[in-house]
């Protein structure tokens, strides 16, 4: 894929935070565009990337979105012509963001639907905050998972607290130090994997379908020197992301990203292969290696373990259709999960969007003047504004 | 001579309740006769069907009025609606006394000042509610007049509501027909219901859960300090059941009150129940964790929206005998538990309290309302000599 077609979004100050620290690693001129989109004046003027976007000054004024996710997505909307400039003419956006704040859980659905319509695949990256932000954050990131889940064709949900060896013994600042250093190592895996060249490729085709209908995890493992392949495989099973192993043993599938320099030997790239594989017995592992120069001597395993799509039985009651986004008004277009075609790989390919017929949804207040609250006509059920699926 | 009887009206989105209560000598109040009936006029608290309104709350007044066994030709209403809201009104006027002291005419000044406030060209003022009097934008009282001082200042919490809707329900009551005795935001009855001396006090939010409106008053510093109603309420609960699961209304209704918990992981993991066919549905059966996803989905929005206004109001936590929910609303299983989620407060179930009669009437949370506004009534009669509750609580919509 054209690095030049790819583009990764820091959506609010988490997000914006670990892409500025992928630029730094990355050296300058090179990797897709990077950019930081966020409505707080502050986070944008602390971190170091060339393209800044602040959405919704009207709505905030230059301050953060303070934690109110219906905010965060007005902030989005009011400036979409903005957001659909930062995605126009893309074929691959990721979209980095930390769940539960106001601009990363609101901003980052309408970030998406922007590029989406754009015709660009979408792969989130995300992350869940740490138990001690409190449960209003827990709740807003999960409903923030649920709303991202039908609009990125793949999605990558990291806890923060696996990202940090004992929380316990971890002073808070340096919690989230650590965790944005991780991540940034989990993104730059992902996305070296899909424009570096190396002896086995993957494309976001592959990355796709394996991913397809399921949640990733992410994990990573480093290593130095002679043993560098055995090091490396020790510390992705030491790393608290996989839970002692476990995460990758449950998994349906994994993708796995290898890079290092140019004496990486395919010898080392088996030896790392066979450890995975012992780890997780029975699931399809899809991997791709990626040759640096400047990775000499090192070796870095990205692992993204997929577990299992969600049970969906019967199909949504009519006029029940989920995926709406939090917030969106009356005459919004609706995109149905799943109902997309998939044409060749790595070629652009538009999702079908259906109206829906938002009379039918009203039931007993059908015809009567609504409710509106945040711009929502809250007359229509929660569960489907919110893009609620229900097992039914 | 005895006090007469005081009858409230509360024509809600799920029912009609007419209450009856006499004050005894002691000054305790009875309930001694109560008509209550299905509502199929209104919705989200606001009239939607004149004429049906209409019959409703006649056979609601004439239950009540067989009851009681007294002729009934005067009401106190309640009213609510996603239009009401409130501001605070700040008036000042100058010291008039000689040496500074503030004379009963400051007073009486400086209400009027403070009651002229500017609203919208289509709203009515509804109540206005003293909250404190200032001297000299320093020292806060209660009862200035004989102090000292230059300039003063009251704050007056203004409630408000668009004029056609308040007179829309008005009208209903005229057309049974009754005389309107006053016209009450049910959110205040509810609160003056439910809630103890020590709760104001120590400041309290009180959420109505209604069946067409969520009505809310705050008492922060011991004053009323926001109230307001949104129009969503049970019955949009009921109504995202419905459509989420392709049931009738009323099995909605029915299983959301057997079954149904605003909290997604209560009950037992696989758990379904079934709702058996009836004329018009051939039945089916709903996983227990599906319903209480939707619930919870729609309790937990209405609760924001309470919470997002205190928000706005700049009032945040300083409740320290946190939320009293009421309201038939408050019966939902988990109710408890999510509010105190939401707002990050203590929260208990609220229920009427200083008046005993008919055990129904007296003991539900669905009748804070009515029977607060019952409460509102006699406090009313009493004021009607003048005085300084009187003209606290002057009435100002003319009718």
């Amino acid at each position: 894929m054209d690095e030049k077609k790819i583009c990764v979004l820091g959506v609010g100050g988490a997000g914006c935070r670990v892409v500025a620290a992928l630029a730094g690693r990355a050296g300058k001129g090179k990797g897709p565009s990077l950019a930081a989109v966020s409505t707080d004046r502050r986070t944008l003027e602390a971190v170091a990337l060339a393209h800044k976007v602040r959405i919704g000054q009207a709505l905030t004024r230059g301050l953060g979105a303070g934690g109110d996710v219906a905010l965060g997505r007005r902030a989005a909307e009011a400036d979409g012509e903005l957001i659909r400039g930062l995605v126009e003419g893309m074929e691959l956006v990721l979209v980095v963001a930390g769940l539960g704040g106001g601009t990363g859980t609101g901003a980052a659905p309408v970030i998406l639907d922007a590029a989406q319509a754009a015709g660009a695949m979408t792969l989130g990256f995300v992350t869940l905050p740490f138990p001690f932000e409190g449960e209003q954050r827990t709740a807003a990131a999960a409903a923030g998972v649920d709303a991202l889940r039908s609009r990125t064709d793949t999605l990558v949900v990291v806890p923060n607290e696996r990202l940090v060896d004992s929380v316990r013994k971890t002073r808070v600042d340096q919690a989230f130090t650590k965790a944005d250093q991780a991540l940034g190592i989990g993104l730059r895996g992902i996305w070296k994997l899909l424009t570096q060249p190396g002896y086995l490729n993957l494309d976001f085709a592959d990355l796709r379908r394996v991913t397809a209908g399921g949640t990733c995890g992410f994990a990573y493992g480093e290593g130095k020197g002679r043993d560098r392949a055995k090091e490396a495989l020790e510390s992705l099973l030491k790393n608290p992301l996989v839970d002692g192993g476990r995460i990758l043993g449950a998994a349906r599938s994994l993708v796995v990203s290898l890079s290092g320099g140019a004496d990486l030997a395919l010898r080392e790239v088996g030896e790392v292969m066979q450890g995975i594989a012992r780890a997780a017995p029975g699931g399809e592992v899809v991997m791709g290696t990626i040759v640096e120069p400047v990775a000499h001597d090192k070796l870095t395993i990205v692992v993204l373990p997929v577990s299992g799509p969600r049970e969906r039985t019967a199909a949504p009651a009519p006029g029940a259709r989920a995926a709406e986004a939090p917030g969106a008004g009356q005459d919004a277009a609706v995109r149905e999960p799943g109902a997309r075609a998939l044409k060749k790989s790595g070629g652009r390919r538009r999702p079908e969007q259906t109206k829906l017929g938002f009379q039918t949804t009203k039931g007993r207040f059908k015809g009567i003047e609504p409710t509106i609250h945040a711009g929502e006509d809250i007359d229509i059920p929660t569960f489907i504004r919110r893009g609620i699926t229900i097992d039914k | 001579m005895p006090v007469p009887p005081v009858v409230a009206l509360e024509i809600g989105s799920t029912k009609v309740i007419a209450l009856v209560g006499e004050r005894r000598d002691d000054g305790h109040i009875m309930i001694t006769g109560m008509g209550e009936g299905p509502s199929t006029g209104v919705r989200k608290g606001e009239i939607i069907d004149f004429d049906n309104a209409v019959v409703c709350a006649r056979s609601a007044l004439g239950m009540a009025e067989e009851t009681a066994k007294v002729a009934i030709r005067e009401v106190y209403l309640a009213v609510s609606g996603g239009h009401i809201r409130s501001q605070v009104h700040r008036g000042t006027v100058p010291v008039s006394g000689r040496g500074g002291e503030i004379l009963r005419e400051d007073v009486e000044q400086v209400m009027d000042v403070a009651r002229a406030v500017n609203l919208p060209a289509d709203r009515d003022v509804l109540h206005t509610i003293c909250q404190q009097f200032t001297i000299d934008d320093e020292q806060r009282v209660i009862q200035p007049e004989g102090m000292e001082g230059s300039r003063l200042s009251l704050d007056m919490l203004v409630l408000h509501g668009v004029r056609t809707r308040l007179r829309n329900m008005i009208n209903v009551a005229k057309n049974v027909p009754m005389d309107i005795a006053d016209v009450t935001f049910s959110g205040l009855c509810s609160a003056l219901s439910v809630l103890t001396p020590e709760q104001k006090k120590s400041g309290a939010l009180v959420v109505d859960l209604g069946g067409g409106t969520t009505d809310y008053v705050a008492y922060a510093g011991n004053v009323v300090a926001l109230a307001g109603a949104a129009a969503v309420g049970g019955d949009h609960v009921t109504n995202d059941i419905a459509l989420g699961f392709n049931v009738p209304t009323s099995r909605a209704e029915k299983v959301k009150r057997e079954w149904g918990s605003a909290l997604p992981g209560d009950g037992e993991p696989d758990k379904t129940v079934k709702l058996p066919p009836e004329v018009g549905f051939a039945g089916r059966t709903i996983a227990l964790q599906a319903l209480n996803t939707v619930i919870h989905a729609r309790a937990d929005e209405t609760l924001g929206i309470v919470s997002a206004r205190l928000e706005e109001a700049g009032l945040g936590r300083q409740f320290g005998a946190g939320v009293v929910l009421t309201g038939g609303g408050a019966r939902l299983r988990g109710m408890q538990e999510l509010a105190e989620r939401v707002f990050g407060l203590p929260c208990t179930i609220g229920k009427p309290r200083n008046v005993s009669g008919l055990a129904t009437a007296t003991e539900g949370a669905e009748y804070a309302t009515a029977s607060g506004l019952v409460q509102y009534g006699f406090r009313n009669t009493a004021a009607a000599g003048g005085g300084f509750w009187g003209k606290v609580m002057r009435r100002l919509i003319p009718y």
